[in-house]
């Protein structure tokens, strides 16, 4: 390799690093981190888990997709929230319509930055918000999916904050909108019903004994 | 092949497996304004991992991408039962502990997840180091360290009080397996040389 590239390539990496990486590993996101409600978890914590876990769906539901691509789909799914940090399916009707633009001009900021020195940055998050193939579809489904298996094993903490109505209306209409999004892979639905109608059952518990520890404090 | 009925309940085993790992810190400060205190844990490391071995394949066309980023992914994950022990100035009784959980660790794995045998078989594959896939990607474990605590000014080296050379060493000892890394090391170790205050012994002088 010589010295000047080895030289050359090290500063790349740490620019990555420090530019990129760090900033997105910092992003917290609108979801109550399990063994510690009190914090969120992190963009690093959840990109890890979804490619772990859809490189398990893939295998167990014998899809038979490419699981290379679907590994380097989840590492960059949510990369331009280094720049443009999380906006949580609750947030208002106006903050999720900027959302799209926001996270457009840190594409832009990237693909700036990584034109040259590591263009499959920007090319896999395009063909990833473009769903050009099964695997983006895939990926883009289970993401939509992994947030109700993440509350369940968090036992719904801070469900009260969340979804208070004791009727479930805002909680089911997230929901409606997350499946809405799993429809990109019809084949993930069976699953996806099957894990929220649990998640239904226990909302009912949840909200309760949230209730409960508001009347006692 | 699962049926979505059946499977939803081992992917909440799984979750709470994940959940696990990112619950192992490991001994190094991660860069965060917020929390001063912050340690990176093991699933952040995985995916700095995962990302930066994927940045430099691109330099390296013989070796294989996917299974490099697979490695990458699943490297650490005995450490979900055995824990994170810190790498430098380890003892060899210490080292032959660590050996002796992460042996049990994957064990305890294969007996728990018959059912996700890609998972054991990528850790049993990557430890044996016998591509060199494998050998890359433990060869850049051994560097992550290094780009943190250097991002940082070295401050895990001064918590700890590490000394210049026995980091250096620790790290010209593992990098040999790959010799692409082993390249790219030679520049982060001059780094480390020129590096003013990183180490408590800069100050002390």
């Amino acid at each position: 390799m010589g010295k000047q590239k080895s030289t050359a390539l090290m500063h790349d990496l740490m620019e990555l690093y420090a530019d990129l990486l760090v900033p997105f590993m910092n992003v917290e996101r609108d979801v109550p981190y399990i063994g510690q409600p009190s914090r969120s978890e992190t963009d690093g914590e959840h990109t890890f888990t979804l490619a772990m876990l859809a490189i398990t769906i893939n295998e167990q539901l014998g899809f038979g997709l490419d699981d290379g691509l679907i590994s380097r789909y989840a590492l960059v799914h949510d990369l331009v929230e280094a720049h443009a940090g999380d906006v949580s399916i609750r947030a208002s009707d106006a903050e999720l319509a900027k959302k799209a633009d926001t996270e457009h001009e840190a594409y832009l900021i990237i693909q700036k930055q990584f034109a040259k020195k590591a263009a499959w940055i920007p090319t896999l998050i395009h063909s990833y918000e473009a769903r050009t193939d099964r695997e983006a579809c895939f990926v883009y489904a289970v993401d939509k999916m992994v947030v109700g298996l993440a509350r369940m094993v968090g036992n719904g903490a801070r469900w009260m904050e969340y979804y208070p109505e004791p009727d479930g209306s805002l909680y089911h209409r997230v929901v409606a909108l997350l499946r809405q999004k799993v429809e990109v892979f019809p084949e993930l639905l069976e699953l996806f019903d099957v894990i929220h109608d649990e998640l239904d059952r226990r909302r009912v518990e949840y909200l309760k004994r949230d209730s409960n520890q508001q009347s006692k404090a | 092949v699962s049926k979505p009925e059946n499977l939803h309940h081992r992917l909440l085993e799984l979750q709470k497996l994940l959940f696990d790992f990112t619950q192992i810190d490991r001994q190094i400060f991660f860069p965060d304004d917020n929390r001063q205190d912050r340690l990176e844990n093991d699933a952040e490391h995985s995916y700095s991992l995962a990302m930066a071995v994927w940045f430099l394949s691109q330099h390296f066309p013989h070796l294989d991408r996917d299974k490099m980023i697979r490695y990458a992914l699943i490297h650490d994950f005995v450490e979900v039962h055995a824990g994170d022990m810190q790498a430098i100035g380890r003892t060899e009784e210490q080292q032959k502990l660590k050996q002796k959980r992460e042996d049990e660790a994957l064990k305890k794995l294969e007996s728990e997840w018959p059912d996700f045998s890609e998972l054991t078989t990528s850790i049993t594959t990557y430890e044996a180091l016998n591509d060199p896939e494998a050998n890359f990607v433990y060869a850049l474990d051994k560097l992550m360290p290094m780009l943190l605590n250097l991002l940082s000014e070295g401050k895990t080296w001064k918590k700890y009080d590490f000394k210049r050379s026995v980091v250096i060493k620790q790290k010209d000892d593992k990098v040999l397996v790959s010799k692409e890394v082993n390249e790219l090391w030679q520049a982060y170790r001059q780094m480390i040389l020129d590096a003013k205050g990183h180490f408590n012994e800069d100050t002390k002088a």
